[in-house]
């Protein structure tokens, strides 16, 4: 756009030139004709119409300068700027470090808690989505029976009602053989979530998980980057999981994480299965209240299925920390931020109103010299546009430098809690952007206004007799060195409280001991060993016997779930003794 | 003859009020302007074109490329509504200026 408009204001000022040069000429050839009709010869004419004309060029310049629009002069301002800012590198690394600091550190903070705990879920409308077990009062959980899931999609209780089961899946490619986390999903459940695009290929159709199309599969951007190599006819072939070929009918993009973080791999179905189960998903209608929703889902749920007598749909969350102590420290967090950025917006202000009392020299004397209070001020905006346009560029790298080591830094626990991707903000670098550079334009323009409204003559005296500093700036800076602090004095505190905090939720008894412990998860590839009780014991047995042949091994237990979660699945709890 | 920052201030006045007269190119106005003024006042091509430019930037005037009468191609100026106004403006300003002045170098 601004090309655009540079390269027209080219073209008007060719032509502007052009026809400047033609008036030019006329004026000229008039005022030779006159001249001779005064009695000179020709040449002579000619020579005292040029003299008196005064230098086509410069003429030319005069008028170009009021006739085309100041694109150019703004480039000349831009320029000059830059110029006077390199004249002090330590001052412009300085502002633009800080500057950068501010706008980067925030926006990757805020990115990482947008993440974490603001939106963990980056679906359509996350507030309206829910993950739902049957409960009881007392706390107790149930899965919701597939009988149920259907009596509500039949209901008016939900807008939609869909399901997914985690399971872990064998993959084989060649020799290979590696273990990844899936989901076993109802059709629908992409449509629910909404916001969902097939990178390749297509998302489940309403007919796949019906009997006889249940070897479709979606696979992830990331397994296909890094298990099939990119393989661009990954779609429509056929890939073995759990030692099935299935038919790869799309792939998802990596942005995609659902029922969890680590989810690579998704397989259709319509709860038709004998046996099968259902892990829940609803999105509660808008024009519908929460607790009505839940009333009409309670009924529907005890009409379809009578072991659901005692039982209430208990509603949590898709995704994100949402304990009263995340929620919390995520409040100090923001401030701590804010008062971060506060703090070094402070110190960009204070650095460019230090520079007052030179600037007030320069900017009356430049007055003195004729230069207008409005060109003045312009020539102080374009610095401050330049500093801040500086700035903004150094925030975003730092933002994108601390957010891509954020994810190397930050525990994967931590990670896994969120489903959307930890990038950049856009909008967070935006806002802190737009506060960065209104700090900068304030005390970038400041010192000019102060300085262009003294009379040229005064200031120029102030400037004679070398007095130090304008008793407004000394005001300003006095106010600047008190906010500071005070914003200071806040930060120390509030970051001593959380650390305390911290460290005190660290050192709280959980009621389990972890030192020494090793965990290491089985799954079992074949389809009959996995519903086979005993044979799930006889390899159970044999891989706890060569563990019990380890040195240092004290004691070996089995689960289906780690505390606190323990086993979710409540079929064929089978456990072996302690020694 | 008249310093030339008495005439920087007047000359937007003077370039107005001759085009006032009928529509003209650059020579031809200051040509009027020194006719006019007697030979007295003189306005230089360096300023006189900025000026032009100037006012018609403004909307005070508007001007138009065509063919003079022996044939040469002139820009020619028009003063427009706005212009005229402005012109009644300045040259009451101009006169309660010039009043003031003389009533001064009077009273001197």
């Amino acid at each position: 756009m601004a090309l655009i408009t540079t390269l027209r204001n080219l073209r008007q000022r060719r032509r502007a030139e052009r026809e400047f040069d033609d008036e030019a000429a006329f004026h000229l050839e008039m005022e030779t004709e006159a001249n001779i009709a005064r009695g000179m010869s020709r040449e002579e004419a000619r020579l005292t119409a040029l003299r008196a004309f005064g230098g086509v060029v410069q003429a030319r310049e005069n008028v170009r300068d009021t006739r085309v629009l100041r694109v150019e002069s703004l480039w000349l301002d831009a320029k000059y700027a830059a110029r006077s800012l390199m004249a002090q590198p330590r001052f412009t690394c300085a502002a633009v470090g800080m500057l950068a600091l501010a706008i980067g550190l925030s926006t990757a903070m805020f990115t990482v808690l947008d993440a974490l705990i603001l939106r963990p879920v980056p679906f359509r409308e996350p507030a309206q989505l829910a993950h739902v077990w049957m409960g009881t009062d007392r706390g107790g959980r149930a899965v919701v029976s597939p009988a149920v899931l259907k009596a509500w999609r039949d209901s008016a209780a939900f807008e939609g009602a869909e399901s997914a089961m985690p399971a872990t899946v064998l993959l084989e490619v060649g020799e290979t053989v590696v273990a990844r986390e899936s989901a076993i999903v109802t059709p629908g459940m992409f449509k629910m979530l909404s916001n969902v695009k097939a990178l390749r290929g297509r998302l489940f159709d309403p007919t796949d998980g019906r009997p006889g199309e249940t070897d479709r599969v979606l696979v992830s951007e990331t397994l296909w980057r890094t298990l099939y190599g990119s393989d661009a006819a990954l779609v429509g072939s056929s890939i073995t999981v759990d030692g099935r070929r299935l038919l790869v009918v799309g792939i998802l993009p990596s942005e995609f994480k659902f029922p969890s973080a680590r989810t690579v791999l998704w397989r259709p179905t319509d709860l038709n299965g004998p046996g099968e189960m259902a892990k829940a998903y609803v999105r509660f209608a808008s024009n519908m209240g929460r607790s009505d929703s839940l009333r009409v889902a309670t009924e529907a749920a005890r009409a379809a299925d009578a072991s659901n007598a005692q039982l209430r749909p208990r509603v949590y969350p898709l995704a994100g920390l949402t304990d009263s102590f995340a929620t919390q420290s995520v409040r100090v967090l923001a401030g701590g931020v804010v008062l971060v950025f506060l703090v070094l917006c402070a110190n960009v202000c204070g650095l460019l109103l230090a520079r007052l009392t030179a600037r007030r020299r320069e900017f009356a004397m430049r007055a003195a010299l004729g230069a207008s209070r409005a060109r003045l001020l312009r020539q102080a905006l374009a610095e401050s546009v330049v500093l801040a346009v500086a700035g903004m560029v150094g925030g975003a790298a730092v933002a994108w430098a601390f957010v891509s080591a954020s994810q190397q830094v930050i525990p994967e626990a931590l990670l896994l809690e969120t489903l959307k991707p930890l990038t950049l903000d856009a909008r967070a670098l935006l806002m802190t952007s737009a506060f960065g550079v209104v700090a900068i334009l304030v005390s970038g323009l400041l010192p000019a206004w102060l300085g262009t409204s003294v009379h040229a003559g005064d200031s120029l005296r102030v400037v004679d007799r070398g007095a130090t500093e304008a008793r407004a700036a000394r005001i300003i800076g006095r106010a600047l060195v008190t906010i500071e602090v005070a914003l200071a004095c806040t930060l120390l505190v509030g970051a001593t409280l959380l650390t305390r905090s911290f460290v005190k939720m660290s050192q709280a008894d959980r009621g389990l001991q972890t030192d020494g412990v090793t965990t290491v998860w089985l799954a079992f590839g074949s389809k009959g060993v996995q519903d086979d009780a005993a044979a799930r014991s006889a390899i159970a047995r044999s891989v706890e016997d060569e563990l019990r042949q380890l040195p240092g091994v004290r004691q070996v237990a089995w689960s289906y779930g780690l505390p606190p979660h323990g086993g979710m699945l409540s079929f064929g709890d089978w456990t072996s003794d302690l020694p | 003859m008249p310093k030339t920052e008495y005439l920087q201030g007047a000359l937007d006045l003077l370039i107005l009020r001759t085009l006032a007269l009928g529509p003209n190119h650059g020579w031809g106005i200051q040509q009027r302007i020194r006719q006019v003024s007697g030979e007295a006042l003189t306005v230089s091509q360096g300023s006189l074109y900025p000026a032009l430019h100037r006012l018609e930037a403004a909307g005070l005037l508007s001007s138009d490329m065509s063919t003079s009468e022996n044939n040469r191609k002139a820009r020619i100026y028009t003063i427009t509504a706005a212009g005229r106004r402005r012109l009644s403006l300045e040259t009451e300003d101009w006169r309660q200026f010039a009043l003031a002045i003389r009533r001064l170098l009077q009273e001197g």
